[in-house]
């Protein structure tokens, strides 16, 4: 059984995630051919139902809609149409959620079919619930594309669900584009230049309880979806990877070791790597920057304590990296308390 | 665009077959030597220039008296062109009218058809500038333009706003901003589908400049959201104006394509142009817009 899953495996069902992409296209009266051309899919294959196509098969048509519709607003669009969709027991699990808490928590068991391009991190300090966007596997270019889009899913989904608006922030990595789409799908809350991807929620509102809520077929939902996905994995090789160095933040970490701990060799690790347009350091360096924002902010922490958890010489090392990674010194993200909204 | 005018392009290619028939009836293929290339390279240019130009205007223009004039110039063109090009690779025999004098013959007809057609198409264009102006205003660039409802972009309301803010503060005059965005839109979408959306947005955007006056311009500012940038016009003015929309909006009975009816209520924010303020325009009818929003949900809440 694998740990993860690969940019050539065929296991993202056609008419799950990538049906979004098709039906916008459609709507939009774009003929098929020019929509699949390059991708390797086969309209008949496709209404067959029973079609699973790789990572690259699905960003080769995710450019192809980049480049068919190139309003700003396409992203947005295709995260208002992606749920409810065709997506079958995964969904339902989220569908029959008893509250907004459940929701979220559903979401993320079952993203594999969900969000198989980028992946949705969980996490829940005293006021807020995160939810983290990171690379899934190698989208490359198309991650902030990916990110409006899942954002707007993720909003759009909850609002639909609890039947109250978003009280949902945004944070944004790096500048926003097209500042009036923002405003209008995703509200006042949204704040640029934050270096990471993530949106979050007041835990207040985890409680908000939803419009369709059904225990049992909840229930049945995640046991059908459980024998559906029986032995395989979950996260894509990047993510996998990125989780892999987390967990292990109190070690110091190099590729060697995290080969032995994947039990391959460095040279197969590496190999793997280069396969998703990644190497090692940046993995690395992408997830300590994630690390030092998060202590930083949430837990308060200071540049020492952080530089001794990381293993830098001294917090003067850690200083330099951060700016290295971000541009930016850690002062400059720990003074920012009140985020400047847009 | 193109299918509408098979008829045209086939004429064409009958009249440029007939020259080359003619050509050859008449003259002899010159041997390698005696082909002057640089003149070949040159003629040749003209010739496909007036082929693209054709391709151009018959793909972008309906079927009617104005393409056909257009069609017929340039059509004229191409083929004089084109002979002059056959001259080249075919020896004519001195004093033959295909030598030289066919190609005087066609350009300046060609030429004086095709000034008439474009002197229509300008009139033609007028009556539409007249149609567009609460879209356009004076400033037209495809780019910057929605492909769902025609309107401008965020980015030409930025532009135009920027334009227009200077106009006005120069002459003393007031400037207004309106932002509507559609109640309850994402319900209609889950509803009936995301395409009766669509439909409903473009619907909508004509409903609107049917109650705008004839300077004012309407924008697609992102989603459901639309602008409407009101030169020379006070608050209270904009508030009055504002209120004419959301009550269009309101009575606006929209038809899905299965028949069924659908009623929409619209938020409004206004904001007047105030350069002391720290806030743009833009800024503070985004806020009022929210604030409107939220005292609807209290409302519908309570």
């Amino acid at each position: 059984m694998s740990l993860w899953r690969e940019r050539d495996e065929r296991y993202i069902i056609a008419h799950e995630f990538p049906a979004a992409i098709i039906e916008l296209a459609t709507s939009r009266d774009i003929s098929i051919d020019k929509l699949l051309r390059g991708t390797g899919i086969f309209w008949e294959d496709y209404l067959s139902g029973e079609l699973r196509i790789k990572p690259d098969q699905c960003l080769q048509l995710l450019l192809n809609i980049r480049r068919l519709l190139p309003e700003k607003d396409t992203a947005f669009l295709l995260g208002h149409r992606l749920y409810p969709g065709n997506f079958g027991t995964a969904l339902n699990t989220v569908w029959f959620s008893c509250d907004l808490a459940d929701a979220i928590d559903n979401f993320t068991c079952h993203q594999a079919s969900l969000t198989p391009l980028l992946f949705a991190r969980k996490s829940v300090d005293t006021e807020y619930l995160y939810l983290h966007w990171q690379n899934n596997i190698a989208c490359g270019e198309h991650f902030s594309f990916l990110l409006e889009m899942m954002m707007t899913a993720i909003t759009s989904l909850c609002s639909h669900l609890t039947g109250v608006g978003a009280q949902w922030e945004y944070l944004i990595p790096g500048d926003i584009d097209a500042p009036e789409q923002y405003q209008v799908n995703f509200g006042a809350k949204v704040h640029a230049k934050q270096h990471i991807a993530a949106m979050r929620i007041p835990r207040q509102f985890l409680s908000t309880p939803c419009q369709y809520a059904n225990n049992t077929s909840s229930t049945i939902a995640r046991n059908q979806y459980q024998k559906q996905q029986q032995g395989t994995a979950t996260l894509g090789f990047v993510a996998y990877i990125d989780e892999c160095i987390r967990n292990a933040e109190a070690q110091q970490l190099s590729l060697e070791t995290l080969a032995e701990q994947l039990s391959m060799s460095p040279a197969t690790l590496k190999r793997k790597l280069k396969k998703h347009n990644t190497s090692f350091q940046h993995r690395y360096d992408t997830v300590r920057k994630e690390l030092v924002i998060d202590w930083l902010t949430r837990q308060q922490l200071s540049i020492d304590e952080i530089a001794q958890r990381l293993h830098f010489h001294d917090s003067r090392n850690l200083r330099r990296a951060f700016k290295r990674w971000t541009g930016a010194l850690p002062s400059a993200i720990k003074t920012r308390t009140s985020l400047e909204p847009l | 665009m193109i299918k509408l005018h098979k008829w045209k392009l086939l004429l064409i290619a009958v009249a440029t077959n007939f020259t080359i028939l003619l050509t050859l009836a008449l003259g002899e293929i010159k041997v390698w030597g005696e082909i002057d290339w640089f003149d070949i390279v040159g003629e040749g240019g003209v010739s496909l220039l007036a082929a693209l130009w054709l391709v151009f205007t018959l793909n972008s223009r309906p079927a009617g008296n104005v393409t056909n004039l257009l069609c017929l110039g340039l059509g004229f063109i191409f083929v004089g062109t084109f002979q002059d090009l056959l001259d080249e690779v075919i020896a004519l025999p001195e004093g033959s009218f295909l030598r030289g004098g066919l190609e005087s013959t066609l350009m300046p007809i060609g030429l004086l058809v095709l000034t008439f057609g474009l002197y229509h198409w300008h009139k033609e264009q007028l009556c539409f500038v007249e149609q567009r102006r609460r879209r356009e205003q004076d400033i037209r660039e495809y780019r910057w333009q929605d492909q769902l409802t025609d309107l401008g972009d965020a980015r030409f309301l930025n532009q135009q706003l920027d334009q227009l803010l200077r106009q006005c503060r120069a002459a003393r005059q007031p400037l207004a901003l309106i932002l509507l965005d559609l109640d309850q839109f994402n319900a209609t979408n889950r509803a009936f589908g995301h395409k009766e959306g669509d439909r409903l947005l473009r619907e909508l955007s004509e409903l609107l400049i049917l109650n705008l006056r004839r300077c004012d311009l309407l924008c697609r500012y992102a989603g459901d959201r639309f602008a409407i940038v009101l030169p020379n016009t006070p608050e209270l003015l904009a508030n009055e104006l504002a209120g004419q929309l959301t009550r269009a909006v309101s009575s606006f009975a929209y038809k899905t394509n299965s028949g069924e009816t659908i009623y929409h209520s619209a938020s409004v924010g206004v904001a007047a142009d105030n350069p002391d303020a720290n806030k743009t325009v833009t800024e503070i009818a985004t806020a009022r817009l929210l604030a409107a929003k939220d005292r609807k949900k209290m409302e519908s809440a309570a």
